[in-house]
């Protein structure tokens, strides 16, 4: 059995949660490799967890959030959008290649977009292999 | 006309005198080439008040290891970088402004020792034989044994301070010196020396220093930014980061606290300048401070009334990475 | 006692010999710093340096050390031996071994340290040149002790007069015989009088006895605040001390494996002593800087007959805040 990522998904409740929902409810496949975590907004992602997730093992991390200005706590996502380009900044600095961290704004009726961006990111980091920097081990 | 360090004498031994502060947090010489934090509590410990080039650590980390008691005043020698770091506490409503007095030192940069010995041992001359070393302008007068060499300041003052943009002190009740203004832009060129290498490289050259570190965190100690009660690094519930000592733990530790520090770092360099095994955490903590600065138009440690930069956000925070 | 010298010259092709059965040696890092590492080309061994930066208890009783794995196969233990030889150890570092085995040995006997230390071959070189934070000789020992060595190298200019001291050293010396010749009378001078002259460079110097006694009643004296207000409460001191031995053990998941692992520990960390009530008997600096000078020069030889300090002086070359323990120890014997 050949190598398969395994990417962790922060899908905040309200939209990208509920969109993965729709996708699957629309019977539209993508890729079983993601593995997902719901939270409320994606305001709560710490980007400790990311790191986190690369110690124990993920190829990649994804974060679903909602539209700027569609928040459903408002604000949420715009400080996860600051937060999460200087985390994406600072693991290129260090050598972790930035496509390993994605994230996408997709609302609770984006089924679609939702399938097409989990499949082009397991294409992405099957294309980079498996991570294994800062591997716990 | 008086030198900083006697200004700097009277007015510590003034503001005892008069009872103005329980202590002044300065510095005291313990060597040709060793200068240390020290707490003058009385005038005759004004005497001992020094201020030099030798003067390393961040004495505003003092503010908050210190077990300052409720009430009381204290006095505070701070260089450039250090009153910076007093206003970002300020900022996040650590400090108490009615009790802190700062006595602003301007500042020529922080020797580096192993630079200075780099440039003697090509003029075959002994560090152990530096009696004194003083900076003007842009050059470096080391007085030896047997005499004075010129230098040039760049080198043999630790690197952060060549392009240092704020030698004199931001906030201070009084300044004991003449102000001192940046010799150079800032080009970030050690940050920028990382960014011209490739992923794998990137990867090997952090790596390496990851392995070295031997967890004593002098670096989260020494900062003064650093002032949590618990670290994330001690807590053992939930365990953030093992007690092991390995690549991805060290790893973790040092990107949690540059990730923790973002906007909030001035650059002092204490952190470097305490780690017993070299490693150039400057090079981490400075990409943030330049990624502040060209993504949100930020620097920390300017402005009292300034919010914190994680806790704001604006309409126009770039996004391009987001699909 | 077997001398025999060595021709500086014949120093690389011994080393060389060394590297087959594992040689841990002086090397240099990119950052300038000299470590024991493991030696694959003899000709990168560092010969001039004051010390190592970290102590040979980093060989020998390693900052993260596996005590066992447990996975549904059962528990497994790892192999303590090195079977290695440790080249390029300072006396200092050498004595440190008698109270870390001392405290290794009481009651418990810890083979993990016991097998492991067993496990090198320890060829000391005598400090020539001793760091300027130095102060073995207020120990009683100097930079020519040869405790706790299987060999001691001298540097007396053209060649190494070397000190053959247990039988391991005796068959190391046996099985690379043409590197050796027998010191002439010369040598032994010329031995006599590095010795010397290292001692005489030994720049600092401290009452050790004096201060040990004087503790027990020093436990209440000013000294203790004001010499702890500038330390910042890192580990530097205590990590870098060849005779700080103390340790955590913690358990730890990797996949289906569990590892119970030992790790070093400092008393200068603040919640070093903080109980599961949340009380901290040294809930300050002064507690803890004032424990730990008690722990090393009182306590140790109370229990153990041997004082927790070499003299190597890294604790106050690298401490970050210029704490300095030969001033504290200085104050104490004059109190």
């Amino acid at each position: 059995m050949s190598w398969e990522p395994r990417i962790v998904g922060f899908l905040c409740n309200w939209c990208s949660y509920a969109a993965a929902d729709l996708t699957g409810t629309s019977r539209l496949t993508y890729p079983s490799n993601l593995r997902i975590i719901r939270v409320m907004c994606s305001g709560r992602v710490n980007p400790l967890w990311v790191l986190r997730c690369f110690q124990q093992g993920a190829d990649g991390v994804f974060v679903g959030g909602c539209h700027p200005g569609e928040c459903h706590y408002r604000e949420g996502n715009y400080f996860n959008r600051r937060r999460l380009k200087l985390l994406r900044n600072l693991l290129e600095y260090i050598g972790i290649n930035p496509k390993r961290l994605q994230a996408a704004w997709v609302s609770a009726s984006e089924g679609g977009k939702f399938a097409e961006v989990v499949k082009n990111m397991v294409e992405e980091i099957k294309a980079l292999g498996p991570m294994e920097k800062l591997r716990r081990e | 006309m008086a030198s900083v360090e006697e200004k700097l004498r009277e007015k510590t031994g003034q503001l005892l005198n008069e009872g103005k502060v329980k202590c002044v947090i300065g510095y005291e010489r313990v060597g040709p080439l060793k200068a240390r934090p020290f707490f003058a509590r009385s005038p005759a410990d004004a005497r001992k008040i020094h201020y030099s080039l030798l003067c390393s650590p961040n004495l505003a980390v003092y503010l908050t290891l210190e077990e300052i008691s409720a009430g009381e005043k204290i006095g505070l020698v701070v260089k450039g970088c250090d009153s910076r770091a007093v206003v970002q506490l300020l900022q996040e409503g650590i400090v108490d402004r009615e009790k802190v007095v700062l006595l602003g030192v301007p500042c020529q940069g922080i020797i580096d020792l192993e630079k200075l010995e780099d440039e003697l041992d090509k003029r075959e001359v002994l560090l152990s034989s530096v009696k004194e070393i003083s900076i003007e302008d842009e050059v470096a007068k080391v007085e030896t044994k047997d005499g004075t060499i010129q230098l040039d300041r760049k080198d043999v003052v630790h690197d952060v301070c060549i392009n240092c943009q704020h030698p004199t002190p931001v906030l201070h009740d009084v300044l004991l010196g003449e102000e001192v203004k940046p010799w150079g832009e800032e080009n970030y060129g050690d940050v920028k020396e990382i960014e011209n290498m490739d992923l794998r490289e990137r990867w090997d050259y952090w790596e390496e220093k990851f392995e070295k570190c031997i967890r004593c965190y002098a670096c989260r100690e020494a900062c003064p930014l650093c002032y949590c009660e618990e670290c994330l690094a001690d807590k053992t519930v939930p365990t953030w980061v093992r007690k092991s000592v390995r690549v991805s733990e060290n790893g973790f530790f040092h990107l949690m606290r540059t990730l923790h520090l973002a906007g909030r770092c001035v650059g002092c360099g204490a952190c470097e300048r305490s780690c017993p095994m070299g490693i150039p955490l400057l090079k981490l903590f400075r990409k943030m401070e330049k990624d502040v600065k060209e993504l949100f138009g930020r620097e920390a440690g300017m402005d009292v009334g300034q919010k914190p930069l994680l806790a704001t956000f604006s309409l126009e925070d770039p996004e391009e990475f987001i699909k | 006692m077997i001398t025999k010298v060595m021709e500086k010259k014949k120093l690389q092709k011994f080393l060389s010999n060394l590297c087959n059965q594992k040689l841990f040696a002086p090397l240099k890092d990119e950052e300038g710093k000299i470590n024991f590492g493991l030696v694959k080309d003899p000709a990168e061994v560092v010969l001039e340096f004051a010390n190592v930066l970290k102590p040979v208890k980093s060989l020998l009783f390693p900052q993260t050390e596996t005590i066992f794995e447990a996975d549904e196969q059962g528990i497994h233990h790892p192999e303590v031996s090195e079977n290695g030889v440790i080249f390029g150890l300072r006396p200092c570092d050498a004595k440190s071994v008698r109270l870390l085995r001392k405290v290794f040995e009481k009651d418990y006997k810890d083979n993990y340290f016991l097998q492991r230390e067993g496990s090198y071959l320890k060829i000391g070189l005598a400090c020539t040149v001793p760091g300027e934070n130095c102060f073995c000789t207020s120990f009683g020992q100097g930079p020519f002790f040869n405790e706790g060595l299987d060999l001691l190298l001298a540097d007396i200019g053209e060649k190494y007069y070397v000190e053959v001291l247990s039988e391991k050293g005796k068959k190391l010396v046996e099985e690379n015989s043409e590197l050796f010749l027998e010191p002439t009378e010369a040598d032994m001078e010329l031995r006599q009088i590095a010795q010397a002259n290292a001692e005489g460079k030994i720049g600092r110097e401290v009452n050790v006895k004096r201060a040990s006694e004087k503790l027990g009643q020093a436990y209440d004296n000013a000294l203790w605040d004001e010499t702890s207000k500038i330390c910042i409460g890192c580990g530097i001191c205590a990590y870098l001390c060849p005779t700080c031995h103390c340790f955590d053990m913690t358990d730890e998941k990797v996949a289906s494996r569990t590892r119970r692992i030992r790790t070093w520990d400092t008393c200068m960390f603040s919640y070093f002593t903080l109980q599961a009530s949340g009380h901290n008997p040294r809930p300050t600096k002064k507690e803890r800087l004032r424990n730990r000078v008690y722990h090393k020069f009182k306590y140790l030889l109370e229990n153990f007959d041997e004082i927790g300090c070499v003299g190597c002086g890294r604790c106050l070359e690298n401490c970050p805040s210029g704490v300095n323990l030969i001033e504290i120890l200085s104050r104490v014997a004059e109190s």
